[in-house]
Parts: C-alpha cells; sequence; structure tokens
C-alpha cells in the first residue's frame, strides 16, 4: 500500500516560494497609497467645483457689476485697484 | 461598484496566494512579482465596473492573464531563454507533487491551484477560467486522477 499524502492548502503553500516580505511589503504600501488617492478625490472634487462657482460668479474685469456693488457699499479693501493710486507721488 | 476598502482587504488577504499563482504558471519569482503587480494596477483601474461578491475571482483572472502576457513576450523576446528557467526551490519532501504538478497541462494544472492553493469555490474557480462549473469538475476530475497515477504516494484531495 502507497504511503498517504493530504493534498490541501496548506501542503501547496508549502510546495511554493513565499512572496518576500520586502516585496510584499511595497505591494502592500502600493495598495495602499492607491486607496488612499481614493479617499482624497472628494475633497479635490469640492474645490474643483468652488472654484468654478467662484468664476461664474466673479465679472469679468474691472468696472463690471461686482465692482460697481461693491463701490456701492463702500468697499475699501486693501488693494488699490485699476482707479487707485500705488504711486505715492501722484 | 468595489469600494477602496474591499479592494484593500482582498487583495492584501490573497497577495501571497496570487504570487505562488503566477510562480507555479511563470515558474520564476520576478516574472510573477511582475504580474500580480500589473493585475493590482488594472483590477484598480477598472474597480468602478467590478462587483465585490466576484472580486478575489476577477483578481485571479487578471493575474492568469498577466502570466499569459508575460508568456508571450517571453516566446517574442527571447524564445531561446525559457530552457534556463528554473523551478522555484520546493521543500524536498515537496518535490515529487511539485513536479507532478508542474507536468500536468495548464488545463488541469489551474483547476488545482485555484481550488487546492487559492481556495476558490467550484463557481469562482469556473468563473476565473471562463468556463461551465461541469467543466470545471471534469478538468478537475481528470487532474487529479493524472496526479494519482503519478504520484508514488495514495493522494488524498482536501
Amino acid at each position: 500500500m502507497k504511503p498517504e499524502l493530504r493534498l490541501n492548502q496548506d501542503l501547496l503553500n508549502a510546495m511554493l516560494p513565499d512572496l518576500a516580505p520586502e516585496a510584499e511589503a511595497e505591494l502592500k504600501a502600493r495598495i495602499r497609497r492607491l486607496a488612499r488617492q481614493e479617499e482624497e478625490k472628494p475633497v479635490k472634487k469640492k474645490l474643483s467645483v468652488g472654484l468654478a462657482l467662484a468664476l461664474v460668479m466673479t465679472p469679468a474685469g474691472p468696472g463690471g457689476p461686482g465692482r460697481r456693488a461693491d463701490r456701492r457699499e463702500g468697499f475699501c479693501g486693501k488693494h488699490p485697484g485699476p482707479q487707485g493710486s500705488a504711486d505715492p507721488g501722484r | 461598484m468595489l469600494s477602496a476598502e474591499a479592494y484593500v482587504k482582498t487583495t492584501e488577504a490573497a497577495l501571497n496566494g496570487l504570487y505562488k499563482l503566477a510562480v507555479s504558471i511563470l515558474r520564476h519569482g520576478p516574472d510573477a512579482q511582475d504580474a500580480v503587480q500589473q493585475a493590482l494596477l488594472k483590477t484598480w483601474e477598472r474597480r468602478t465596473n467590478i462587483r465585490e461578491d466576484s472580486f478575489k475571482a476577477y483578481l485571479t483572472r487578471v493575474v492568469i492573464n498577466e502570466c499569459r502576457n508575460i508568456q508571450r513576450h517571453r516566446m517574442r523576446v527571447a524564445p531561446q531563454e525559457l530552457p534556463t528557467l528554473t523551478a522555484p526551490e520546493a521543500p524536498e519532501e515537496h518535490r515529487e507533487l511539485y513536479e507532478a504538478i508542474s507536468a500536468l497541462p495548464e488545463r488541469y494544472q489551474l483547476p488545482i491551484m485555484l481550488k487546492y492553493l487559492n481556495g476558490l469555490s467550484e463557481k469562482e474557480a469556473a468563473s476565473t477560467l471562463k468556463i461551465p462549473v461541469t467543466a470545471f469538475k471534469s478538468r478537475l476530475h481528470r487532474a487529479r486522477k493524472a496526479l494519482k497515477e503519478q504520484l508514488s504516494r495514495e493522494v488524498v484531495f482536501e
């Protein structure tokens, strides 16, 4: 009678070489990096939507409706703007 | 869609088994590692189209496809180097089994590996090989029969 051999997952695992620990760590790090990118994506999306809205709502250039509204409300920002004088000699 | 969490959990748990499957096909550690790495990237890129319950079978399928791509590349680039590929260092007590499994044609070798190494169910393994479950069972039966004939020891499949 032939001696018995139990073919199962443990035996096949032992038969084939393991992934080197450093290679395994590298692959796992890569997997986690990919997953982290996914988690960060929604934040980027919100920023880009916000940016798009800001671009749509901002007047195209000086003298636009937004700027007139600023003047009506007595806007006095730190920036002199195109009409303001940045040159003290003027 | 496959969540990032499910992707990490499944891939990390299956990593070593997938590498061993790739080694059994390619018989070359660095190539096997490349095949697994490529499969990880490809499945990540396609994750929006993958169902969570079939991900393990899908990932295994992609690893097998990557192994075939590497085999095709070897044939194109350096067919004369093929005989120099060496078998991985199997412990002495498993050498006979390793050689018997390696001697099987791939259509019989893969069912043994998918079921007994990677722990896939018959349904998952059949889906991985893109064959009906009945065909998978038939191949598995023939593979077991061939192994029993080749090995000097009585084989019990668990």
